[in-house]
């Protein structure tokens, strides 16, 4: 009975969550259901709200008005800092520790846990290896030593040291070039694939959020405007302002860019496959319609055949696939 | 680097200085060239040794109130409670600073009476705010993600102030106390003008009996005194 309960509630809940600073209302009365394992990204533009709101969810910041509550509990009745050691903290500044290794600084909250030392080692091993990092070259090295994409990878894993189930991150990805930002949003999306945290992202940046999040929850002035999946989103943006963040006239790019070829292709007869001229291009299954797009643009064709992972031909995808879903001809 | 380089310009200044205040009689005719007149060029009233140890003895514990005071009132406003009394703090310290030491001491007389405990008493209220200031910029200077994310995981004010905020400012404290020591090492021998016994009597002494040598042979001291303990701030630093 309880478990059902539980199960049905959300992971997180911002219930008429308000903070002020003084005069200013940083957050205004946010209304918020992140159910377990999904990844929420709040997005708006600078001074929006989107770190205060953050930041209520482990008390750095105190709310002013209305409960905020994890697994059905209101956060103030925890410890604070017991409740901190629960939850991951990841930030853009990555905010490692410039005098302890990258080991040692993995090791934070299992070591504030009180972890035997044996099981802490065996953990930062664990996770440099799931962050594709290592451990013999990396353990030892201090953050100086570190790239800005390796400093963030260690700084998430600092924050999933103790397992926690929910992990708070805070424009992590911010400071890296578009290519390593790139890699790390792939990378935290295939983390999340094994992992099913309970994640809440913030962004500034569009692109991102429709990228990674199961639900974006647009935010402007402290109250949030608009929230729903990104395809929820692009379908039906709430108002101008949502408009003008999703890119206004690419916003058909941007749909484009999260609609597998796989989607629209048609599937290829055997008799077929053996028809199609050998020179025609071609993408993968898993490309965005977007870079399917590009390609017929950059080389003046309308049409492209698709490979599957192993180059294997499975299909075509006709500028009109692109355009037009087939069977929904609105 | 190993111990033993690493304190061997320390030991270098320490060995000079001791040879100097033991072996002082040796150099009684290279003295007799700054004062050929006077008759005593080697000053006598004390043995050398006991006024550097005296001197030392001032400045080691006038040292360690200042360490205490100083950091502790430096720590406490930077804690979140304490944010009230930083302006106060750090304009305290330096009007400590501003103070000549000599001033002071007239202030502490009527107070503390003659003797080693005003002088020990300027020399604190004068090493404040080195120590003050940079123990406030140590730990004003750590990048806030890192005290942001210290808070963020769950670490308690203690452990932030222990494992983060003091190894981090670790460095511009130590600077700070290696400044204040060693002004204050100049800085004693003014008490000598109030009756404490330190490397400042053969300065005075010289002085009124116009003797050359005497203050030279003061002065000497003092300086490989603070050359001496600077040295060994040197390599704690580079630690
Ligand atoms: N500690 C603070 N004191 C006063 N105002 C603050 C404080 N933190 C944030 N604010 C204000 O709250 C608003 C929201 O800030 P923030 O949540 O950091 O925005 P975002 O992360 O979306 O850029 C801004 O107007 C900011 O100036
Ligand atoms: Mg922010």
């Amino acid at each position: 009975m309880a478990d059902e309960r539980q199960a049905a509630a959300a992971k997180i809940e911002l219930d008429a969550v308000t903070k002020r600073f003084g005069d200013v209302t940083a957050v205004d009365a946010i209304r918020l259901a992140i159910p377990r394992g999904e990844l929420c990204v709040l997005v708006g533009t600078s001074g929006c709200g989107k770190s205060t709101t953050l930041r209520m969810i482990n008390r750095l910041i105190e709310h002013t008005a209305g409960q905020i509550r994890i697994d059905g509990q209101q956060i103030r009745d925890f410890d604070e800092q017991r409740l901190r050691r629960r939850i991951g903290y990841a930030i853009q500044s990555t905010g490692l520790f410039p005098h302890w290794t990258v080991a040692r600084n993995i090791g934070l909250v299992p070591r504030l846990l009180r972890w035997p030392a044996s099981r802490i080692a065996a953990r930062v091993s664990e996770l440099l290896a799931l962050l594709g990092l290592d451990e013999s070259e990396f353990a030892g090295k201090y953050p100086h030593q570190l790239s800005g994409g390796q400093a963030q990878r260690i700084g998430v894993a600092r924050a999933l040291a103790a397992d926690p189930e929910v992990l708070l991150m805070d424009e992590p990805f911010g400071a890296l070039d578009p290519i390593t930002r790139e890699s790390l949003q792939d990378e935290l999306l295939r983390l999340q694939s094994r992992l099913h945290k309970t994640i809440v992202f913030v962004t500034h940046d569009m692109d991102e959020a429709l990228k990674l999040a199961d639900r974006i929850v647009v935010m402007d002035a402290g109250r949030i405007v608009q929230q729903g999946s990104a395809e929820a989103l692009l379908q039906a943006p709430a108002d101008a302002f949502v408009e003008s963040l999703l890119g206004g006239r690419d916003r058909g790019l941007k749909h484009a860019a999260l609609t597998r070829v796989a989607e629209r292709m048609r599937p290829l007869s055997d008799a077929q496959r053996g028809d199609q001229a050998l020179e025609t291009l071609s993408v993968a299954a898993d490309d965005s319609l977007r870079q399917a797009l590009s390609l017929m643009l950059w080389h003046g064709v309308d049409s492209l055949l698709v490979n599957d992972v192993e180059g294997q031909m499975v299909g075509s995808l006709s500028l009109r696939d692109v355009v037009v879903a087939r069977g929904a001809n609105s | 680097m190993s111990l033993a380089r690493r304190l061997s310009a320390p030991l270098a200044w320490a060995l000079l200085l001791a040879a100097l205040m033991l072996l002082m009689p040796l150099f009684e005719e290279v003295f007799r060239l700054v004062a050929p007149d006077t008759r005593a060029v080697i000053y006598q009233r004390d043995s050398f040794a006991s006024l550097v140890a005296n001197h030392l003895l001032l400045v080691g514990v006038a040292s360690l109130c200042a360490i205490v005071v100083g950091m502790g009132a430096a720590i406490l406003v930077t804690r979140q409670w304490g944010r009230d009394f930083l302006p106060l703090v750090s304009q305290l310290a330096s009007i400590g600073q501003t103070f000549p030491p000599v001033a002071v001491l007239a202030l502490a007389v009527p107070v503390l009476g003659f003797g080693s405990q005003p002088t020990i008493v300027a020399l604190i209220l004068y090493g404040l705010l080195p120590i003050v200031r940079n123990t406030l910029v140590g730990i004003q200077g750590i990048a806030p993600g890192v005290m942001e994310s210290a808070r963020g995981m769950g670490m308690s004010g203690r452990q932030i102030l222990w494992q983060v905020e003091l190894p981090l400012a670790r460095p511009v404290i130590l600077a700070g106390i290696r400044t204040s020591v060693t002004i204050n090492i100049a800085t004693a021998a003014i008490g000598s003008t109030i009756g404490a016994r330190t490397l400042g009597d053969p300065i005075i002494a010289g002085i009124v009996n116009g003797n050359t040598a005497f203050i030279l042979q003061g002065a000497l001291l003092i300086a490989l005194l603070a050359l001496c303990v600077d040295s060994l701030f040197e390599r704690l630093q580079l630690r």
